[in-house]
């Protein structure tokens, strides 16, 4: 039986692929997007949360932790991470559910009976499962058999990822998969490592190769997420217009509009977020302009 | 799955749009009208029956009170010259009025003008003779102790007006119109029996008077077209004349003129007994003959019809019912309950929606106001278009069409010995009460039985929390309880101990409406009255059902759950401390409501063990009134819906293991989680819901969910919406409405977070709780949704 990491298992999902999904998250990314939406997926290790919001201030964290790893302080709760074990008796004795783990680990058998409560949601909607993250690439045994459990129970599986993994983490999904949701996110490697952390060659060159391999199955759908600064931009929109038609002039694209919505979640993990007050989404006339840049190259666009 | 298809974005035409301004700016009123009508002929026939003088009255009224007609109507007709009138019954109840006169125009829910003359005069000449005589006066004379002693545990309704939640035979009522069906009653009392020529006499006096109601329509309107100020006016005024002429004689044979039946039979059904909810039913299928037949020779189009519904749309917001302030506040916002049904299948399983489904859904879109109650029947073949449709029209934000699975309900019905071809053909009656068509007179809201209350005073000694009254039978405190099963043995006795009693009183109540409120009128259009020669009050119907409401399925659930897994399973909670937090409503011990609150699972998040505890006692309350009939000698079955009762309610209810505090709101609706406590999506909510019996919600379930109107901007969001009510039908629940929450729910949801606690949005990659969210965010929020809402 395989384990996985994963930070939430989601249903009612109806914007990770077709119909209502189960989309299961997986814990950890090579990537570090400036703008990463799911900022409790970046690190595959699991940690300790303090939410100031919900806390109570009753102590009990402080007398119960084996390793005085958690102190009261007049302004909230230290945690000292170093010291935490992870033995979780603080989230236990919290009244508040102030305290919470940002992980868990799951086998493949305990997501079929989590994604089966859904089965009639799945199947009157024509849905199914979505790995998201994270990373589900950087988890590849534990999704190829998830995956293919799920397959060998007929249900529609989807995967979305940055794809930066090598392709033999890849390969092997080919037949477990329905759909391939490919991030692109930047066109010039070198603005791509700035925005992101690492290069985009590995990504390019697995969405050739995947290209390649499902070569008019429709298994494709390339998503450019709108980010003000970073990818929203009529030169880097039309550069990954371009490279797109070289690879393959039917792939379809989804545009997903800018979401400013994230800033509260890192606000809440005490994380900086430098979109903390910019952006807001791009209006209706926005996104059509930034469609315009795909459909008059040719391509099929949303 | 199909696209949703998109009608024609037209809006209602200029002449519905005209008569819904006129309407809405007219305040509401008392009207004692009827009510000096009704007092006089009372006096002037003192030495006859009840079924003699409520036949007489309502005669003289069809008769004599004022009529009004508006010259763009295309439907007319109503009780009062004013619409929206609050219209004074005396034979039902006089003194609540009397008490709540000088406060009507100025309390909290559903307010009326009062003018200062009809004041006086009410107090001057209908009050004195009424007093003792009415249906409120006389139960409380006579078993307003028992209804006392219960009343904490047990609210019995039908206290103080005629009995409403009915559906007749429109179908019949328009074949044939008062004329033919006079025919029929007169035919039948050449053979009646001494016992049954008084209810043949009243059915006779009745439906005499309702033609001469028409004829006055058709005067009033012939009379106005010389004064008419245009063509169109004129030629409008001189069809209404025709068709009210027409009706008084026989059957309708137009659309217009099946409309128009419809209408008159609603409005002098509302004139015969002030009661809560005379509804229409499948209007889509006893009308679509009418509409089909107009079409094909031409007559009509389907823009014409579509403004004939729109019409008989706004008349049914004409007519609202006057509660007392207490009733109001369980009934708030005038849900008289024109309930309107349409689609469904037949007993092979095929689809019956039509072409008016579609239309009553557009008429819906366009007028967007609380009536009628229009209910979509769903079934597993119901088509992508109307599913698509009916998504659309449920994004638009009225909170309609409610949403009823024949998948489930036809079998529930079946359960209680209704026929498969009644079964087939149910209908909504109110709100969400399920009936047969035509021929059931289902007394829907015999009571409400508080099982959370219950559940109280078996973990009290049978005392109130509240009060400190001993209730009901010392069973012993928690702290008594070695086991849970203790503890759900005392809840047990509770209960039996009430039930009992409720049984009594409702019995009760039946046999003084009996006495006193014969309904003539009511039984020439509901089957069998006029085939036995029987008032339908006195069982005359061919079915006689009684439902009593089990409330509520969430809170027993999430205390019993509660006190389960911390205080019997695990031990974390003692016993002692727990009473002594419900005793002083967790005063002293705040931390142990949020231990409750958080350390065990709660009904709405698909937790089998949780949902099946609800189950189990709702079980247990509908198998005891197995083997039992009621005082029409029907069956009595049950229903899991409060509408807005649980506020009240919970008013009464002191703290309870769920966290709840002392008088906080029960969970709404009846199959609803608690406010906020169902986390993990719509699909686990109606996951728990199904493990709620669907054949024990027969009279009726409700079922709220909140959405965003972002979900419906989507394609793939209305598509997945579509889908989840395909679920819903797979799953097996009976009903679910939808609130589609706009900026002002957001804006409420930021100063009540408690109230909005399951109110999602899709936050980033994920879908978050909006009130957990920080405020800045929420303003946020609310700003976009101003900005995609609007």
């Amino acid at each position: 039986m395989t384990t996985g990491r994963v930070f939430d298992i989601q249903r009612f999902s109806v914007h990770d692929g077709p119909g209502i999904r189960t989309t299961v998250f997986l814990k950890g990314c090579p990537l570090r997007c400036r703008w990463c939406q799911n900022p409790e997926g970046l690190e595959r290790a699991i940690s300790l949360w303090h939410f100031e919001n919900l806390c109570g201030r009753t102590g009990h964290c402080q007398d119960v932790c084996p390793t005085g790893a958690i102190t009261l302080t007049p302004v909230g709760v230290e945690i000292n991470h170093a010291a935490c074990t992870l033995c979780g008796d603080c989230v236990e004795v919290c009244p508040n559910n102030a305290l919470a783990f940002d992980g868990r680990d799951i086998t493949t058998d305990e997501v079929l009976a989590e994604v089966s409560r859904d089965a009639i949601f799945h199947e009157v909607s024509g849905g199914g499962v979505t790995f998201s993250g994270g990373e589900p690439l950087a988890q590849p045994a534990f999704v190829r058999d998830t995956a293919a459990a799920l397959k060998s129970r007929g249900l529609p599986t989807t995967l979305e990822s940055s794809f930066h993994a090598p392709w033999s983490s890849i390969e092997p999904l080919l037949p477990v998969i329905d759909l391939f949701i490919v991030d692109v996110k930047v066109a010039d490697p070198a603005a791509h490592r700035v925005a992101t952390g690492v290069s985009n060659e590995l990504i390019l060159d697995n969405l050739r190769r995947l290209t390649k391999a499902l070569r008019g199955e429709g298994r494709i759908l390339v998503r450019v997420p709108l980010i003000p600064g970073y990818t929203a931009t009529p030169e880097n929109l039309g550069a990954i217009a371009d490279l797109l038609v070289a690879v393959d002039p039917s792939l379809p694209v989804e545009l997903m509009n800018f979401n400013p919505l994230a800033s509260a979640k890192y606000r809440r993990m005490g994380m900086a977020y430098e979109f903390a007050d910019a952006a807001r989404a791009y209006s209706p006339a926005e996104m059509a302009g930034f469609q315009s840049l795909f459909a008059e190259r040719g391509l099929t666009v949303r | 799955m199909t696209v949703a298809q998109q009608p024609a974005v037209t809006g209602p035409t200029e002449r519905i749009r005209g008569l819904k301004e006129r309407m809405l700016d007219e305040p509401r009123y008392l009207s004692i009208e009827q009510a000096l009508i009704v007092t006089d002929v009372y006096q002037a026939h003192e030495g006859e029956t009840a079924a003699v003088k409520r036949a007489l009255s309502l005669a003289e009224a069809m008769r004599r009170i004022e009529i009004h007609v508006d010259p763009d109507e295309l439907i007319v007709g109503n009780r009062t010259t004013g619409v929206r009138a609050g219209v004074v019954f005396p034979e039902a109840g006089i003194s609540w009025i009397d008490r709540e006169l000088d406060t009507m125009s100025r309390r909290p829910q559903d307010r009326f003008n009062v003018r200062p003359e009809d004041a006086a005069t009410f107090r001057a000449r209908i009050l004195p003779y009424w007093q003792g005589r009415t249906l409120e006066d006389t139960l409380r004379a006579e078993d307003g102790p028992l209804l006392d002693a219960i009343a904490r545990v047990v609210k019995i309704n039908q206290k103080d007006h005629a009995q409403g939640h009915i559906c007749p035979d429109t179908a019949k009522w328009i074949r044939l119109g008062p004329a033919g069906i006079r025919a029929e009653a007169a035919a039948r009392a050449v053979f009646a029996t001494p016992d049954q020529r008084e209810f043949y006499d009243s059915v006779l006096i009745v439906l005499d008077a309702s033609m001469d109601f028409m004829r006055r329509y058709a005067d009033l309107a012939g009379e106005m077209v010389a004064t008419a100020d245009s063509p169109e006016r004129a030629a409008n005024l001189r069809e209404t004349a025709r068709i009210c002429s027409k009706l008084a004689e026989g059957g309708a044979e137009t659309f217009r003129e099946a409309v128009q039946a419809l209408w008159f039979l609603f409005a002098l059904l509302h004139l015969e007994s002030n009661a809560s909810s005379f509804s229409p039913g499948r209007a889509d299928q006893y009308l679509y003959p009418y509409y089909l037949a107009d079409i094909e020779a031409g007559r009509l189009d389907r823009a014409g019809a579509l403004e004939l519904i729109e019409a008989l749309w706004l008349k049914f917001n004409q007519i609202v019912y006057l509660r007392n302030s207490h009733s109001a506040s369980f009934f708030a916002g005038f849900p008289i309950g024109f309930n309107v049904a349409f689609g469904g299948r037949d007993e092979a399983g095929r689809d019956e929606s039509n072409e008016l489904s579609h239309l009553f859904l557009e008429a819906q879109s366009h007028i967007l106001l609380p009536q009628p109650n229009l209910s979509a029947r769903l079934h597993e073949g119901t088509p992508d278009a109307l599913l698509d449709e009916c998504t659309r029209v449920i994004g638009l934000g009225s909170g309609m069409p409610q949403v009823f699975n024949d998948e489930s309900i036809i079998p529930a019905l079946e359960a209680q010995g209704i026929a498969p071809a009644d079964a087939v053909n149910y209908s909504i009656v109110g709100c969400v009460e399920l009936s047969t068509h035509g021929n059931n007179l289902g007394w829907s809201d015999a009571a409400m039985f508080n099982l959370v209350k219950a559940l109280e005073l078996a973990m009290n000694d049978g005392k109130c929390l509240l009060s400190g009254a001993q209730l009901g039978p010392r069973t012993g405190y928690l702290t008594d309880f070695a086991s849970y099963e203790d503890l759900e043995a005392a809840f047990a006795v509770q209960i039996d101990y009430f039930f009992e009693k409720m049984i009594e009183a409702c019995e009760k109540v039946e046999e003084i409406h009996q006495r006193l409120l014969p309904s003539a009128f009511l039984s020439s259009v509901i089957d069998d009255c006029l085939d036995r020669g029987l008032d339908v009050t006195r069982g005359g119907a061919h079915y006689n059902l009684s439902g009593i409401q089990v409330i509520q399925v969430a809170n027993v659930a999430d205390s019993l759950a509660a006190v389960k897994k911390l205080v019997y399973d695990e031990g974390t909670v003692d016993r002692a401390r727990l009473v002594a937090a419900l005793q002083t409503n967790y005063e002293h011990d705040p931390e142990l409501a949020r231990i409750l609150i958080n350390k065990a699972p709660k009904y709405g998040n698909d937790v089998e063990w949780v949902d099946a505890i609800g189950n189990k006692w709702v079980h247990y309350f509908a198998r005891k009134f197995e083997g039992r009939t009621n005082y029409r000698g029907g069956r009595y079955h049950t229903g899991l819906y409060t509408v807005s009762a649980h506020v009240p309610m919970g008013a009464n209810v002191g703290a309870t293991p769920d966290g709840r505090p002392a008088g906080a709101p029960l969970a709404d609706g009846g199959m609803s989680a608690v406010y906020g406590r169902d986390r993990r999506g719509p699909t686990a909510l109606l996951s728990s819901v199904a493990r709620v019996d669907s054949y024990l919600g027969s009279n009726g379930t409700l079922l709220n969910m909140k959405f965003l109107p972002r979900l419906f901007k989507s394609q793939e969001g209305s598509q997945a919406f579509a889908s989840m009510l395909r679920g819903f039908v797979k799953l097996g629940i009976n009903h679910v409405q939808f609130n589609v929450v706009t900026r002002d729910d957001l804006i409420a949801a930021q100063k009540e977070p408690d109230k909005y606690r399951n109110l999602t949005i899709r936050v980033a990659g994920y879908t978050a709780y909006f009130t957990e969210l920080a405020e800045d965010l929420q303003n946020e929020i609310i700003a976009r949704t101003s900005y995609e809402d609007s």
